[in-house]
């Protein structure tokens, strides 16, 4: 449940959306500097650390606060640009592009983002799913047709496209902007993703959901043979933003930008062998996004209940743990117990990232050994993380040399 | 086995079924969009506390019933009630109408169960904007007590998409509880012995707090509710899955909470913050509770 931290949110909406007056439907074409410092991992730990849930009353404090800190971002931010992700979001005008993102890293219920206006300015977040996973994403106007008028503009320098199509709406026009944003893209050489949610699915009944997914799929396959562009880099998700969906989804892509991605799976795969621990996530506290998990499959409803397990420890830490310190410290766990013989297991990795293990209650499981598993697991992501930092650091140091000499 | 009677009132469309079928059935608040109209009055039987039953009485609200509540089945509707609950839909367009309802049951409340407590809920107030929610419930609230004289009235403002409902709700059930005061005394007593910060009851069900013990002050008033609503949340979740969770250690450097099963009927919640106490010793203390708190169970059932 979301308890609609209202005035920090009602200062973000006036500064960056900027609705009132006109504004021309065209692109800005110079970084927006101060587009809020979304889901930075300490920016959120303002909002749960002090009683902001109900009282208005902090507003300024916050404001100072984030302001603070966002000159920390900013400061780091400047030396990962050259290499970081840059997504953009792309669709047909009121498709959901900004809703989803005010969902995901805002923390705004789904209700309240039907009452956003339309975006008529570009929005850039520069964005961090637990700490060391960077990258920014670019939320566009939409065009009402499928017109690609702006996309050269907005799409440049982009290495993902996550196209949100509406499906309650008649999407022909939806998928004739997909294939013309894919032929572009192609045309001009780039080796561009294109992540594709097949979004409000909420207002599809079920039995038909995968009768639509495999109609869009094969209809822009064919689509994009004809203008002979084989084997294109393009996923499809099902998603809305009333349930979970549209975080596995957001995580999978997330999951797409990590290059840490196939050794942070490899470990986790070495501890499920090893151990008697079933299945393990890497999670990003706040935004609820997957980074990683072991490779053995699982119910999508055992997942989605390791995420509401976050709920649970973001919950009750907020109200019980003291305001001065971050919710996620090194001495955080949460275990739940189920009737169905599991157990649910939380554990901090760093103050924005928490490991969610599922084990069986019959292993028998020596407390103490998982401890220092766990703590053994913890202090190895850590350091893998902190390895692939340095590295890209150190790539761009040396493309900055090569670019002098 | 004792029967508590609860009338559940109001306008056609307020939202007394859906809270209802929140509070005691396991509806999430999306799921509530699929009820109809209520027809006439429904009856429910829901077990509280294992010696306690509350007959619901869903009144319909649309008009033919609410004028038959007041001639035909008058008797049948207003005897005997122990809690009288009447549901404001705060955006009705038709305020005037609404209190002259309101009145007419509280006339026929005066008359046939004159001891029976009276809430009002203020409800759907998730759709007033946010800066004018204050206002518009003391409003109300002013409003309300004035017209229930000489009877006494306690408001609420609700929404099912918030944790507000679990307050009002808590607080409607902790009148019916039997001998809530000496479950209050022994709780304190448990708190004490374990030097708890904290000791919330929940009733296992609804996840309602029924009873707590506060050894050291908060600063969040509504924590209570919002508990409720977390936990209730999880247990929905777990149902996808056709499971229940047995039980939750929640702790960080700062604190440890745990939630037990303490008797059938009721879940505790400890919270302490003492870092020096272990999660073993914390668990044995509620193991060796749970006999004393069931055989205060067993001795009010008796009773």
């Amino acid at each position: 449940m979301n308890y609609g931290v209202s005035g920090v949110f009602d200062t973000a909406t006036n500064n960056s959306l900027n609705t009132v007056g006109d504004y021309p439907h065209t692109f800005q074409s110079h970084y927006h500097p101060h587009s809020r410092p979304y889901s930075n991992g300490f920016h959120n730990s303002l909002r749960f650390n002090s009683q902001n849930r109900l009282d208005d009353n902090d507003d300024n404090q916050q404001q100072s606060q984030q302001q603070q800190y966002q000159q920390r971002i900013d400061g780091d931010y400047e030396t990962d640009d050259i290499n970081k992700s840059k997504l953009l979001m792309w669709g047909l005008t009121k498709s959901g592009k900004t809703s989803i993102i005010k969902l995901i890293f805002e923390k705004m219920s789904a209700g309240e983002t039907l009452k956003l206006p339309e975006t008529k300015m570009v929005q850039i977040h520069e964005l961090t799913c637990g700490i060391y996973v960077k990258f920014q994403i670019r939320d566009v106007p939409g065009p009402k047709m499928s017109s690609l008028n702006d996309f050269e503009a907005f799409a440049s320098n982009s290495t993902t496209i996550v196209f949100v199509l509406d499906i309650t709406e008649d999407y022909s026009d939806a998928i004739n902007l997909l294939v013309s944003s894919v032929q572009w893209m192609h045309q001009h050489g780039h080796n561009v993703r294109f992540e594709v949610l097949i979004h409000k699915i909420d207002g599809v009944h079920e039995p038909d959901r995968l009768e639509r997914y495999s109609t869009i799929q094969k209809q822009v396959s064919v689509m994009l043979h004809e203008c002979s562009i084989e084997k294109p880099m393009i996923n499809f998700y099902l998603t809305s933003i009333y349930d979970h969906s549209i975080h596995e989804a957001f995580s999978k892509i997330v999951q797409n930008q990590m290059k840490q991605l196939r050794a942070l799976e490899n470990m986790l795969n070495l501890v499920t062998e090893s151990t008697q621990l079933d299945k393990i996530f890497v999670c990003d506290i706040y935004n609820k996004i997957f980074l990683a998990s072991d490779t053995k499959p699982v119910d999508t409803q055992l997942s989605e209940l390791c995420c509401d397990v976050v709920d649970v420890y973001t919950g009750i830490s907020s109200i019980y743990g003291t305001s001065n310190n971050s919710l996620l410290d090194s001495m955080s766990f949460c275990t739940i117990e189920l009737s169905i013989g599991l157990i649910l297991y939380l554990k901090d990795i760093d103050p924005t990232t928490a490991l969610i293990c599922i084990l069986k209650k019959e292993s028998k499981i020596n407390e103490a050994l998982m401890e220092v598993n766990l703590n053994i697991l913890k202090k190895n992501i850590q350091e893998l993380f902190l390895m692939f930092a340095k590295n890209s650091t150190r790539q761009q140091l040396n493309t900055s040399i090569t670019s002098i000499e | 086995m004792m029967r508590k009677k609860v009338l559940l009132m109001g306008k056609s469309g307020g939202g007394k079924t859906s809270m209802r079928s929140i509070i005691f059935a396991n509806y999430s608040a999306k799921d509530t969009r699929r009820l109809g109209a209520t027809m006439d009055v429904e009856q429910s039987y829901v077990r509280f506390l294992g010696n306690l039953i509350l007959n619901l009485w869903d009144c319909g609200g649309q008009e033919a019933f609410m004028e038959c509540y007041f001639a035909a089945q008058k008797d049948n509707i207003f005897k005997n009630v122990e809690v009288l609950i009447y549901v404001f839909d705060v955006q009705s367009q038709e305020l005037d109408k609404d209190l002259h309802y309101y009145q007419s049951c509280l006339e026929s409340i005066l008359q046939h169960s004159n001891q029976a407590k009276i809430f009002c809920l203020i409800h759907k107030m998730d759709l007033v904007p946010e800066d004018s929610r204050d206002t518009l419930f003391n409003e109300r609230q002013t409003m309300l007590i004035e017209i229930s004289r000489p009877l006494q009235c306690t408001c609420f403002r609700t929404s099912i998409w918030d944790e507000t409902l679990y307050k009002a709700w808590s607080q409607i059930v902790y009148q019916l509880v039997p001998n809530v005061k000496g479950l209050e005394k022994t709780l304190t007593n448990f708190a004490d012995i374990i030097d708890a910060d904290e000791i919330l009851l929940f009733e296992k069900a609804t996840f309602l707090v029924i009873s707590h013990c506060t050894r050291k002050p908060h600063r969040d008033s509504r924590r209570f509710e919002k508990i409720s609503d977390i936990i209730k949340q999880f247990k929905l979740s777990c149902s996808k899955l056709t499971a229940a969770f047995q039980s939750m250690e929640v702790r960080n450097s700062t604190f440890a909470c745990f939630i037990e099963l303490l008797t059938p009927n009721t879940y505790v919640m400890v919270v302490i913050s003492d870092p020096s106490i272990s999660s073993e010793v914390t668990l044995i203390n509620i193991r060796n509770a749970r006999k004393v708190f069931e055989k205060f169970e067993k001795d009010v059932s008796r009773n």
